[in-house]
């Protein structure tokens, strides 16, 4: 195929989004989920830590409440404090978590009144004036959170709670998020306040002592999202970087991070760990016909945690799984994946696109091994466990040093550097050309005809599999910080952007 | 006032996932729903068995009709140890 015919292929990666869901890491990827975005997971970032002085770390980020507008006040984008959000490792390769690290949050009511006319009248905002320092009396509304690590099965597993280093308190404040500039004294201020929110944390059994945070940043993840929806707007085989615009550079994003010892995390000397995130809710909602006055009152949640979001490897739910089956995917868990295999081993979209464009040809290796080896299982020698059970998670072998911010290439492995995706991910790394790429057998032909990634596969097999495919969006290291939590400052919500080209307002 | 019309009066959202198991121990059967007094019964909230029983038979009716029930004070019943009912 040459690169004139490959132009054709948008159109039929587009037939399959649209029956298939977003092209986005995980934003309102599943039917169900988009009802629920408190609890939506969006992306998962899993690596060695490359801030200075930190390589003995583990960075991992949850991303949760896709899309958000700085704008969204006066609530803002809170977390769930009727849901349960986890961050699970594997270190055993048995697809079953061995630790778990569990968030529970609260809101709390200041009911901060003013006199008016002689009555205190409570106020419709969660500040009532500049907001700085931890939980300061400007904040009406505060947001607390409590960790829990659980050591074996996530339910029944011994449980202790993860604690301030400093002072040993077991609940943290989460920073409100980016109101805008003038509620936290002026620009750049935020930055400032937020930073009182990063913890050093004591974790039961752990030997060195962590950190978290949890707050708001803008959002990381980067797509021509628009284009891919209209019929894949775009030229796939066009500039790599500067392409398209980044659909989602005006967004921000709720971020549950955690930076831990790699010895707390590993077991068995086995160096690769698994991880995976998600979220649940009560089984059972009782909506509230007339609520007291009070936060948390429109509802009562009762039963067992019922999960509703899960995410490991970017993409899964989105391009492969199919639309029938996302909301199953998103209440399943790793040892249960071989359900769903055939997604996996006979995937949907190359059928779909030679289908409609035959010169597209997808790959004819039938199971998709290669598939298998990097959704499922890891590849050999490089991110798969000692023992190893097919099951979708992000996995990282952790004996494999960080490359330096400067250093990274967004291609990861695919462009020499093996700390970057596919084992595990950083927030600059090129999910989105990447899996274009392995779903056309990248894998195929850059294991070479011997085979020398083990798998199963070889140039032949995949016509399509070299070319560089692209939504035309990258970032670098360089767009984000170098130090935990990585992600940057959110977008303040007096940003009062200029109206896009091609728009009236009036 | 019948099960059917009680069990309408309330609102609800219930996500019954089939990820097996049970909810902690046999399920008792669920209450008639309301107290009489435009309220739910609160036997309703004595466990997480009898919560996800009146919540089954709830999202079997259907009322486009009525007012949803008072809720019971404190909390509704949670596990944190149990899976989702089937």
């Amino acid at each position: 195929m040459n690169p004139s015919t490959f132009r054709l292929l948008p159109a039929c990666l587009l037939a399959l989004a649209a029956g298939g869901g977003a092209l986005a890491a995980s934003h309102r990827e599943a039917p169900a989920i988009t009802a629920t975005p408190k609890v939506d997971a969006t992306d998962l970032y899993l690596f060695r830590s490359y801030e200075a002085g930190r390589q003995d770390y583990v960075t991992v980020i949850a991303n949760y409440q896709p899309f958000q507008d700085p704008q969204g006040g006066p609530n803002f984008y809170m977390f769930d404090p009727d849901a349960l959000y986890e961050i699970h490792i594997d270190n055993t390769g048995d697809a079953v978590e061995d630790l778990s690290f569990q968030f529970r949050f609260q809101n709390t009511s200041k009911a901060t009144a003013l006199d008016v006319g002689g009555k205190q009248v409570k106020i419709p905002l969660i500040n009532s004036g500049v907001v700085n320092g931890v939980n300061p009396a400007t904040l009406n509304v505060r947001e607390t959170y409590g960790i829990e690590v659980v050591r074996g099965q996530r339910r029944t597993g011994g449980r202790s709670a993860v604690t301030n280093a400093s002072g040993g308190a077991t609940q943290f404040d989460k920073p409100v998020d980016n109101i805008g500039d003038k509620a936290f004294g002026g620009t750049g201020a935020y930055a400032a306040y937020v930073a009182q929110h990063v913890y050093s944390v004591n974790i039961p059994g752990c030997g060195a002592p962590g950190r978290v945070f949890v707050g708001q940043r803008k959002e990381g993840f980067y797509i021509a999202v628009g284009k891919v929806f209209d019929l894949f707007n775009l030229d796939p085989l066009g500039p790599e970087v500067g392409g398209n615009n980044n659909d989602l550079e005006g967004k921000n994003v709720s971020t549950i991070a955690m930076e831990l010892p790699i010895a707390c995390l590993t077991a068995n000397g086995d160096p690769v760990i698994g991880a995976w995130t998600t979220a649940s809710l009560r089984q059972g909602r009782l909506l509230n016909g007339s609520p007291p006055s009070g936060l948390g009152q429109a509802a009562k949640n009762g039963g067992a945690w019922t999960q509703v979001s899960r995410l490991g490897m970017p993409l899964v739910n989105e391009v492969v799984i199919g639309l029938e089956d996302k909301d199953r995917f998103n209440a399943g868990k790793p040892k249960d994946d071989a359900a769903l295999l055939d997604y996996v081993t006979n995937p949907a979209l190359p059928a779909l696109i030679q289908t409609l464009f035959p010169s597209a040809v997808a790959p004819t290796n039938f199971p998709r091994t290669d598939l298998v080896n990097v959704f499922l299982r890891g590849i050999a020698g490089l991110n798969r466990p000692q023992n190893v059970t097919a099951s979708e998670m992000l996995r990282l072998n952790t004996s494999i040093a960080a490359t330096a911010a400067g250093a990274q290439n967004p291609l990861g492995v695919a462009g020499g550097d093996n700390a970057g995706f596919p084992n595990g991910r950083r927030p600059a790394d090129d999910v989105v050309d990447l899996s274009l790429r392995v779903a056309m057998g990248a894998l195929c032909v850059l294991t070479g005809p011997t085979d020398t990634l083990q798998v199963g596969c070889g140039p032949g097999d995949a016509p399509a599999g070299g070319l560089a495919l692209t939504d035309g969006v990258r970032k670098t290291a360089a767009n984000y910080d170098v130090a935990f939590p990585y992600l940057t400052t959110p977008l303040p919500g007096n940003l009062n952007p200029a109206a896009a080209a091609g728009t009236t307002f009036p | 006032m019948n099960l059917r019309t009680a069990a309408a009066l309330a609102v609800l959202g219930l996500a019954l996932s089939a990820c097996g198991g049970g909810g902690g121990g046999g399920e008792t059967p669920a209450s008639t729903g309301s107290n009489g007094n435009g309220g739910l019964d609160a036997s309703t909230f004595q466990s997480v068995d009898a919560f996800v029983a009146y919540l089954r038979q709830l999202v079997a009716t259907a009322d486009d009709t009525g007012e949803p029930l008072a809720l019971p004070d404190g909390p509704a019943p949670t596990s944190d140890t149990t899976e989702p009912a089937a």
